[in-house]
């Protein structure tokens, strides 16, 4: 990897000195509020990427620094961003780069009990032993820890609340991720760019259209590819099912948390069922779809599907108000919700949240309308923002959504051009050397690609920007002195799917 | 307080209990499935053409083909193994023959793994099981494989050759002509010709089964008995001393096995030569007889207007109108990036495709040492987003290009601009600065400008400029350089030069109108200052190359 030179394309990028990193990132606070991603990348030396955007400015912005590979140590920025220290956590889990200055830096997503760094090149996948003797942090005495998971039905998958309380008020909540770890990041590495597409799928397996296209969008860019209209709009309905279908589950699962047992989860299940459907007529899968292609999707839009697309939108904008007679006025479900769980607008930007969670609180972005891509720019639609904070506002953030969505379809319909459906592209795909970070508004937040080519036929390396990992951090500022069942709440009305959590 | 929301809630909740119902008893019912579902991915062992692109293309090794040698439909065994299988349809998108298919059939669940793992024997009972589905299969008849589309737009590189894994492309050559076959008989459609070809002569397409021999014909340099045609551009051009560096045989080279650099061009041996003839159909000292370029190549040549100008931006040799030119055509979207020469510390050459204005004006001023900017345009498909370019090189560069435009119009479809320098003579660089300012005991690290003007080289070391004339370095000058008589590149759309001009103005001889558009654009914006240029004194330095570099 000597001469390869990497060219950034999307955003102002500036090489900083390991030494300085942390004063220039507090000047980089003043201008930008987001922090996206940091991950590294392994050449010669590390080079580890930190990702900023403002949502004032509307812009991006990235810088680099390049640290040794012996002994690689970097001052943290964790004071900073409360949710850095987890996104060094996790670039400490997957390269062994040190941060000084992190709280708790041990592994996040892999067993406490490994010796070896996965992502960097040198390692190469085989039965590791486990390293038994090695200590493992314990609790401190005289505390209460109760462990929620990894086996609970509130979790929505393998994922553990370590709590500790002082009698039925929570006093600190540490979620502990990793048992659904499946390395895809190193998947990637192994497989060509066409080979790794159904492993997204995987991810968010609730909305895996958005997962597909938010990778093949990334190749695209870095290839500088033009993609025929009528595949744009068809990505674009795509997508917008499957934010219905992910919001519908995520409400439904957050009413079942909150003590409506099953009976409005199922009413979601059934409009759910006919996204799938669709799906399933579309492409003959029905969650792992395999449907987007570099350069396009699969195949055109078969014959019946626009009546059947009609029909089910029709359907939808009746059934939101039905949810909304259903739950929004009940007066058990407000009593329950109403000033729960409240996540600041100050708390979100301090662990990195996006997503419905973000516009819960205030945050007035949604990367469809203020970064536009594919064909967004030309569709009208609203984007919902509350600012109370609360679980209420989350969850009414989600309906409104649905309607939106369900909108954005209609339009994508009516507006849709004939044509291809597919670009001329080569069989097997060789991008040109470059490195490239996309990102696009997922039904949970941001997700975003960051991809690097060294002009061969798979990836030099693929870093996932998976809105539920920042997302369900934001737990431990939104549960803070709250009783147990309003834990459940709050964890729910996160809607993170762990898939995507621990990829 | 009556709870109202609770209420309505209810009159949903009674509404719905009226409703009929909407699920379905499984096992009893059964729901009927679309015609893309993706349940059992049934292989038709009659369609298959043993391209083995399935077995390539999955992510999970599920596939195994088993064949011995690599004829057409040969395989002994088929391995499809379900119980690592994804689904994901690559195979079935992949096959160019559709010996895949997927049957809307979602019930073979087993008790044994070893129940799942489908070999010939166990697709054909699951065929006699389903016979519309494979008759309706068989009823397409169509394939999507390697078609023959645009003959005419072929250019003999032979990499379809090289691609085939069954040789079912091949070429017959006979003096100057050469005969391209495309096989059918022996095709498997798996389309890899296609995905190499650079032209777009063969490209992937569907259309009914075909048993014939396609072929047509093309013309190439006629072979006159040496190993390959590598070598015979050796015999006839770099031994004779003819070669002019211009590097468009590197440029034009499929397999990327001809080098130049900072010495004369020659070729890798590790890579087989496939004895296409591009490099010699490209080389403008190829038919160097007189009668067929010597007319041409020299004068000013054909031109709309010569003008003599300064850049206000920027500064570099002259008038830096090169940069000038570069800057704003990209600023006005005449072109996407420039291919330009830098050097480095010890002034080597330094080949660079560069889209920032920034790095454009950094790399200013003369090298006076051969760099193979053609070489350029292929570094420029690596960088991404860039689909025109503008280049600036010496008359023999413009030349080779010209020829390659002639010869094969897809190697040059990138260039848009392209910029001569007015040239007498040229380097190599170990020549001019290894062992000429060697002797001189100048170090080339401490060299700030060099400039060759009024037969004198100006080179200024450390602050103090000192010149030599042109006898002392006459030793050096490249061999190409004593047969050529172009001197202002009489192919180019611009040619520059500080000849013809005051001191710190370079003169334009425009030969395209689009540069006159460019003129237009940078007087609009205030970027450059205009004069009159003389003309007599470009003509009478013609005159004194043409008389100074015989023809051999």
């Amino acid at each position: 990897m000597k001469n390869l030179r990497i060219e950034r394309l999307d955003v102002e990028e500036e090489s900083v000195e390991p030494e300085n990193l942390l004063d220039f990132v507090k000047e980089v606070k003043r201008k930008f509020e987001h922090l996206s991603f940091i991950t590294a990348t392994e050449y010669e030396n590390f080079k580890l990427i930190y990702h900023f955007y403002s949502y004032e400015k509307k812009k991006h912005f990235s810088f680099f620094t390049e640290i040794p590979k012996e002994n690689p140590k970097i001052s943290s920025i964790s004071s900073l961003w409360k949710g850095a220290e987890f996104l060094e956590r996790e670039t400490f889990d997957f390269f062994g780069i040190e941060f000084e200055g992190n709280p708790n830096l041990r592994r996040i997503l892999l067993p406490d009990h490994w010796n070896i760094y996965p992502l960097r090149k040198s390692y190469v996948p085989k039965k590791e032993p486990m390293d038994w003797d090695k200590p493992i942090p314990k609790p401190r005495e005289n505390e209460l820890l109760i462990n929620m998971g990894p086996q609970h039905p509130s979790t929505h998958g393998v994922c553990r609340l370590l709590v500790k309380i002082d009698q039925e008020i929570i006093q600190e909540v540490t979620p502990i991720i990793g048992y659904m770890h499946r390395s895809m990041e190193k998947l990637s590495e192994m497989d060509t760019y066409e080979q790794f597409i159904h492993i997204t799928d995987r991810m968010d397996w609730l909305a895996g259209m958005t997962n597909e296209y938010a990778y093949v969008r990334s190749i695209e860019e870095l290839m500088g590819l033009e993609i025929p209209q009528r595949a744009e709009y068809i990505r674009v309905i795509c997508m917008e099912l499957s934010r219905i279908a992910a919001h519908l589950m995520g409400i439904g699962a957050f009413t079942n948390d909150i003590g409506c047992f099953f009976s409005p989860l199922l009413y979601m299940l059934r409009e759910r069922e006919m996204v799938l459907d669709l799906f399933n007529l579309l492409c003959g899968q029905r969650l792992t779809f395999n449907y987007m292609r570099v350069g396009g999707v699969l195949m055109d839009i078969p014959f019946g599907f626009e009546r059947a697309l009609m029909n089910f939108i029709r359907k939808m904008y009746k059934m939101v108000d039905e949810y909304h007679d259903l739950l929004t006025g009940n007066e058990i479900f407000m009593a329950r919700s109403i000033g729960t769980g409240i996540l600041t607008k100050k708390d979100c930007l301090d662990y990195c949240a996006t997503g419905p969670v973000a516009r819960g609180s205030g945050i007035d972005f949604d990367a469809r309308r203020d970064d536009s891509y594919s064909v967004y720019e030309e569709l009208d639609f609203e984007v919902p923002v509350f600012k109370e904070g609360d679980v209420y506002s989350r969850y009414l953030v989600r309906m409104e959504e649905i309607r939106q969505s369900a909108r954005i379809i209609e339009e994508a319909l009516e507006m849709m051009p004939s044509g291809d459906v597919r670009a001329q592209v080569k069989r097997k795909i060789y991008p040109p050397v470059g490195e490239i970070y996309t990102r696009i508004e997922a039904p949970k937040g941001e997700l975003g690609f960051y991809v690097v080519s060294d002009g061969s036929a798979s990836p030099y390396r693929v870093k996932v920007r998976s809105p539920s990992f920042s997302n369900v951090f934001t737990l431990i500022p939104a549960s803070k002195g709250i009783k147990i069942p309003d834990l459940i709440i709050t964890f729910g009305s996160l809607d993170t799917v762990v898939g995507e959590i621990d990829r | 307080m009556f709870p109202k929301g609770i209420a309505k809630g209810l009159k949903v909740t009674f509404k719905n209990l009226l409703k009929p119902e909407i699920t379905v008893q499984y096992p009893k019912e059964k729901l009927e499935m679309p015609r893309r579902m993706r349940g059992f991915n049934l292989y038709l062992y009659d369609k298959c053409t043993g391209c083995e692109m399935c077995e390539e293309v999955c992510p999970n090794d599920s596939i195994k083909i088993y064949k011995r040698g690599v004829k057409k439909n040969p395989i002994d065994e088929y391995i499809y193994n379900f119980s690592t299988c994804t689904w994901c349809g690559l195979c079935v998108d992949v096959c160019p023959v559709r010996a895949l298919q997927w049957l809307p059939d979602y019930e073979f669940p087993a008790f044994d793994e070893k129940e799942l793992i489908f070999n010939r024997e166990k697709f054909k009972l699951a065929e006699s099981k389903n016979p519309e589905v494979v008759l309706q299969t068989l009823k397409l008849k169509k394939v999507k494989g390697s078609c023959v589309v645009a003959p005419k737009e072929c250019i003999g590189c032979l990499l379809c050759k090289e691609a085939c894994a069954w040789d079912a492309v091949y070429n017959v050559d006979g003096g100057s002509l050469r005969r391209m076959e495309l096989d059918f008989s022996r095709c498997t459609y798996c389309g890899m010709c296609a995905e190499v070809c650079p032209t777009g002569t063969l490209r992937i397409e569907e259309f009914d089964e075909r048993v014939d021999v396609e072929s047509w014909e093309l013309e190439i340099p006629e072979w006159r008995g040496f190993e390959n045609y590598f070598e015979q551009l050796r015999e006839v051009v770099i031994k004779p001393k003819l070669c002019s560096h211009c590097s468009a045989c590197v440029n034009a080279c499929p397999v990327l096995r001809i080098t130049s650099g900072d010495k004369p061009i020659d070729d890798l041996k590790e890579i087989p030569c496939i004895n296409c003839a591009m490099c010699d159909a490209v080389c403008p000292r190829y038919d160097y007889t007189p009668g067929v370029s010597y007319d041409l190549m020299s004068g000013t040549g054909d031109f709309l207007e010569i003008l003599s100008a300064r850049s206000k931006r920027f500064s570099g040799q002259d008038g830096a109108m090169a940069t000038e030119m570069f800057v704003s055509a990209i600023e006005m979207g005449l072109i996407d990036a420039a291919i330009v020469v830098d050097r480095d510390k010890e002034m080597h050459p330094v080949l660079k495709v560069l889209k920032n204005p920034k790095e454009i004006a950094e790399s200013s001023g003369t090298k006076y040492s051969y760099a193979n900017v053609l070489r350029g345009l292929k570094l420029s498909e690596r960088v991404p987003r860039v689909r025109k370019v503008g280049l600036v090189g010496t008359p023999c560069q413009i030349n080779g290009l010209k020829k390659s435009e002639n010869a094969y119009p897809y190697l040059t479809s990138k260039v848009n601009l392209r910029i001569a320098l007015f040239c007498t003579e040229n380097f190599y660089y170990h020549d001019l600065f290894e062992s000429f300012l060697k002797e001189q005991k100048i170090d080339a690290r401490e060299i700030s400008y060099t400039d060759i003007t009024k037969g004198k080289l100006y080179v200024k070391v450390a602050g103090e400029m000192r010149k030599f004339g042109v006898k002392e370095f006459e030793d050096y000058v490249g061999s190409g350089c004593l047969v050529c008589q172009d001197f202002s590149g009489i192919f180019s759309d611009v040619s520059v030069g500080s000849i013809g001009s005051a001191k710190g103005f370079t003169t334009l001889v425009v030969r395209d109108p689009k540069v006159l558009k460019l003129i237009e654009y940078m007087k609009k914006k205030d970027y450059i200052e205009v004069s009159d240029a003389k003309k007599k004194i470009i003509d009478r330095l013609c005159e004194i190359k043409v008389k100074l570099h015989p023809y051999p």
